[in-house]
């Protein structure tokens, strides 16, 4: 009954939007010019749309307005007395706010395109973006491994295949991740849970540290990861994308590719198909293969849009599938095996290269379906509603067939669980009132988990309603912008059953989150953002109620259901040169006091069952401090060489103990020298390589007690990377070839939760070629 | 061409809200079978035969295993035979012993000993012809006490010069014993 209502007001709210609505010249676009050399406002100079009689001039504040614009891509012209020509080409299909920077010399500025967009409202938090290039030859590993060398980015690892990234020591529930704008729903509490993503409908990703927005949620005490494809075309034609790789530690291949276009004429619908394909084999370490760790997995997802006037209507919707063998050399039994292996050193097992993937493995499919619904209107108005479902089901296999079934069941997971989530995001955007911007909205989450076997979780429902209020002022020229956001957010479990027993528990929580922060730009247009969010995260289903031994980590872990919701005070302050600069970089610190942190502790007692005694760990609460530094810089060294080097510096505390926090990242710091010839003629260009060092230290800030084996030692790895656009005819291809761990260095690292086992990957070559059509 | 477009959206609406959750309270299809019961039976020269188990029906967590001490009579020799029960379901305990001795190349169970246990033998063989242990001669010393530790291993190397150290461990219980 409620979905068929729920239906009822979509159709209506569809049948209101699909009217056809003609193409008219009546956009107006405002903007301010901004003289990067002054840093203050560029006046009088004029603006003109080339190609038509459109034109004024920037009034003493360098502001303006165009009135009567024809939708569509546009040039802007801009000139001054002492200035030479600019100019800026932009899509436009409503109003516009630009904020356009223009600098005096003007030459070297490259064309910026501004998809109808007005000039970001600034953010006092900390992101870094990963697209272009550096996506693209990191695509075929994971979506970890490629945000791994932003600073501040470690990656947890199960593995080399399972891979899951952590924001400044945070992970799993404390980070959240954006899967084009839904938050990704899984089962994300486990350390060996990756998230199910094809890194290969990204078109940038995108790493928020700290608090910042309040948008998505308030559960984000270490930041957020948004994953985001690109617009879908809005001119008329077809293309598409072609991309491949090999690589050579694990002969693993990847093919993805995509289709997309733009019908034009009176459906105005954009259209998009994308696939990926990867198989790969037993990776090796610098002296011997590892069993079973291949991998295999098989991703796709559609888009449509349809374009009016004012409104925007998107469907999306993807799937992704993937099977991970789990090494085997790793699966023991208890705490006896776990001490065999860490004494022998090296696996017992070390087999000829395959592709089979036999038990133990694990086994994950997550759909995501979302539709989306944009009406704008004025200088960035916006409404918008979202309503996303998303399944996630995961199997996991023993290496043990489970004793007693029949034949015929000996395919079904030893563990498998399905989740699903409903969500329905309502927002609203408004532009400036006052000098103020900002937005505000709602987001309704029901949750359902069934456990079809293993009874590690327990089956739970969960329903959330969050409402969120940000904004932003800024006086342009004023240096100087404020931000504030608050959240409220109630959510409320309902556990039904684990295993064979019945619990019937419901548990509730509500609480407020809160972000202040401000960006205050310079003289020089160095700008410092500091901000300091008051967040919480209540505790999750597997905090309160696991229960059951972990068999990768021979660990006996039982929940605490009288755990409460975790409080944060997050404190960031940062500095950065400006982005026209030929030097660039930023500097930040961080403080994050977490009261109440849940963590697991081991237990006086070891927990005796019939496989033998296993160390029991325990859910508990602590005050915590996770404090750090980051820094990034690249400087140019004549006109050919680039510099740059990211470092990280982390430490983490248990206030009550005085003792180390487990999991925290060893400092890391990564040099990088890059040679970019201008070697240009018609089929090759853009030559690059680039060779960098990765040095992590060893993590010896650790609990007592807390570990089988002492940290391993810290490590250096040499990686190279060399690329260049070749046109073959009219078809232009980009080749890449990255090395990683070029030496073919033996290491293992503390993040890695196979460090008892075996040896890092070794080499890996990985061959990508790209092409667009 | 407007009404055809227009019954897609519609149609692929429609398609997202019927898309049904499961019933969070069905019954689990069917849970992974546990060994919850090891038996060591031990058959004197006479043919006498003496009982004991290590029993855990309730699985790992909850409430603590039971164990039975082994009292066996001294300057003895027992022949040892091993059973492996899932008694989690009182009305219908199963014998997973069968099961390994259907996949006996897969499995091997180990025995530690010490005090007045002096010797212990494997008697019986896999499908391969290699020592599977569900089997075992035992002899006992001079009176006083000792521990014996029977273990289950799935996929061992027995090959290996010491093939009780590798695989993993599907049981692992240790008996106290008193010589008599």
């Amino acid at each position: 009954m409620r979905k068929s209502v729920i239906t009822g007001i979509l159709l209506c709210l569809l049948v209101g939007i699909i009217q056809g609505q003609q193409k008219d010249c009546s956009i107006t676009i405002k903007g301010y010019l901004n003289d990067t050399i002054t840093a203050g406002p560029l006046d009088y100079a004029s603006i003109s749309i080339r190609g038509t009689e459109t034109g004024t001039l920037a009034n003493e504040k360098g502001y303006f307005e165009l009135k009567g614009v024809c939708p569509g891509i546009i040039e802007l012209e801009i000139s001054r007395v002492g200035l030479d020509l600019q100019t800026r080409v932009i899509s436009v299909n409503k109003d516009t706010t630009l904020f356009l920077n223009v600098g005096s010399e003007g030459v070297s500025l490259q064309s910026i395109t501004i998809a109808g967009q007005a000039a970001p409202i600034p953010k006092s938090e900390v992101s870094q973006t990963i697209d272009g290039i550096n996506l693209t030859t990191s695509q075929g590993l994971n979506l970890a491994t490629s945000l791994e060398n932003l600073p501040g980015v470690s990656v947890l690892r199960t593995g080399a295949t399972i891979a899951k990234p952590m924001i400044r020591g945070m992970h799993s529930n404390r980070i959240l991740l954006l899967n084009n704008g839904v938050i990704q729903e899984g089962q994300q509490w486990g350390l060996e849970h990756a998230p199910s993503i094809d890194p290969f409908t990204a078109d940038q990703i995108t790493v928020i540290k700290g608090a910042g927005s309040l948008e998505y949620g308030s559960n984000a005490l270490g930041g957020i990861i948004k994953s985001d494809p690109s617009a879908l075309p809005e001119e008329k034609g077809i293309g598409g994308a072609i991309h491949l790789q090999a690589h050579s530690n694990n002969r693993m291949g990847v093919a993805s590719g995509l289709l997309e276009g733009y019908t034009g004429g009176k459906t105005k619908m954009g259209y998009r198909i994308q696939g990926t394909l990867k198989r790969g084999g037993s990776l090796k370490t610098p002296d011997y293969y590892l069993d079973n760790t291949g991998q295999s997995e098989e991703n796709f997802s559609w888009s449509l849009q349809r374009l009016f006037q004012r409104h925007r209507i998107q469907l999306y919707y993807s799937r992704y599938a993937s099977t991970f063998g789990i090494f085997s050399g790793a699966h023991i039994g208890n705490l006896t095996d776990l001490n065999n292996a860490i004494e022998r050193g090296e696996p017992l097992i070390q087999p000829d290269f395959s592709y089979a993937i036999d038990r133990p493995q694990q086994r994950v499919v997550h759909e995501l379906f979302k539709g989306n619904y944009v009406f704008e209107w004025g200088s960035s108005n916006e409404i918008h509603l979202q309503v996303s479902r998303q399944f996630n089901r995961r199997e996991e296999f023993d290496a043990h067939r489970p004793f007693g079934v029949l034949p015929n069941e000996k395919e079904i997971g030893d563990i498998t669980f399905e989740i699903t989530t409903h969500t329905v995001d309502l927002g609203w955007k408004h532009g400036h009132w006052r000098s103020l911007r900002g937005k505000m909205g709602t987001q309704l989450t029901r949750q359902i988990n069934t456990a079809d076997r293993g009874g590690l979780i327990p089956n739970y429902s969960m329903n959330g309603l969050g409402w969120y209020w940000m904004e932003t002022w800024k006086k342009f020229p004023f240096p100087l912008a404020i931000e504030g956001g608050l959240r409220l957010d109630y959510k409320k479990f309902e556990v039904s059953t684990q295993g064979r027993d019945t619990i019937n528990v419901d548990s509730e929580f509500f609480n407020m989150s809160a972000v202040v922060g401000f960006i205050y730009t310079l003289k020089n247009n160095w700008t410092i953002r500091a901000n300091t969010g008051w967040l919480w995260r209540p505790p999750h289903v597997n905090e309160l109620y696991s229960e059951g031994v972990h068999h990768g980590s021979a660990s006996y872990e039982t929940g605490n259901r009288d755990l409460f919701p975790e409080r944060a005070i997050n404190s960031n302050i940062s500095i950065h040169l400006p982005t026209d600069s030929k030097v660039a970089g930023s500097l930040s610190l961080y403080h994050n006091y977490i009261q109440d942190f849940i963590y697991l502790q081991p237990t006086q007692e070891p927990v005796l069952t019939i496989r033998g005694a296993f160390p029991g760990f325990e859910y508990l609460q602590t005050d915590a401090v996770i404090q750090g530094l980051e820094w990034e810089w690249s400087a140019p060294i004549g006109p050919l060489w680039t510099l740059s080097n990211k470092t990280a510096f982390l430490r983490g505390e248990n206030r009550l103990t005085g003792e180390p926090l487990i999991y925290m990242p060893a400092n890391q710091t990564r040099w990088a020298i890059e040679y970019q010839p201008s070697l240009r003629n018609r089929t090759f260009s853009d030559f690059f390589a680039k060779l960098s060092w990765e040095y992590v230290g060893s993590q010896n800030r650790i609990p007592a007690h807390s570990d089988y084996a002492p940290p391993p030692p810290s490590y250096g790895l040499v990686h190279l990377s060399t690329g260049w656009n070749w046109k073959a005819g009219e078809t232009p291809i980009m080749l890449t070839l990255t090395a990683n761990n070029l030496l073919n260095k033996r290491y293992r690292s503390y993040l890695n939760r196979l460090r008892y086992y075996a040896d890092e990957m070794g080499r890996n070559l990985i061959l990508t070629l790209k092409t667009n059509f | 061409m407007k009404r055809i477009e227009k019954l897609i959206w519609i149609l692929t609406f429609s398609v997202f809200f019927m898309s049904c959750e499961k019933d969070q309270n069905q019954p689990m299809d069917n849970e992974e079978e546990l060994i919850t019961d090891v038996v060591l039976s031990f058959t004197d020269e006479l043919g006498m035969e003496q009982s004991f188990t290590f029993s855990d029906p309730d699985g790992p967590g909850g409430n603590d295993p039971v164990q039975e001490e082994i009292r066996l009579s001294s300057l003895q020799s027992y022949e040892l035979a091993v059973q492996f029960l899932d008694s989690s379901d009182p009305m219908e305990i199963e014998n997973i012993t069968l099961e390994v001795l259907d996949e006996s190349d897969e499995h091997l169970i180990c025995y530690g000993f010490d005090g007045s246990i002096s010797t212990l033998t494997i008697v019986d063989v896999d499908q391969n012809n290699m020592p599977l242990g569900l089997e075992a001669l035992l002899t006992t010393n001079q009176p006083g006490s000792g521990t014996l530790t029977v273990s289950l291993k799935h996929l061992p190397d027995k090959t290996n010069a010491l093939p009780c150290n590798t695989g993993e461990t599907d049981v692992e219980v240790t008996f106290a014993v008193v010589v008599q």
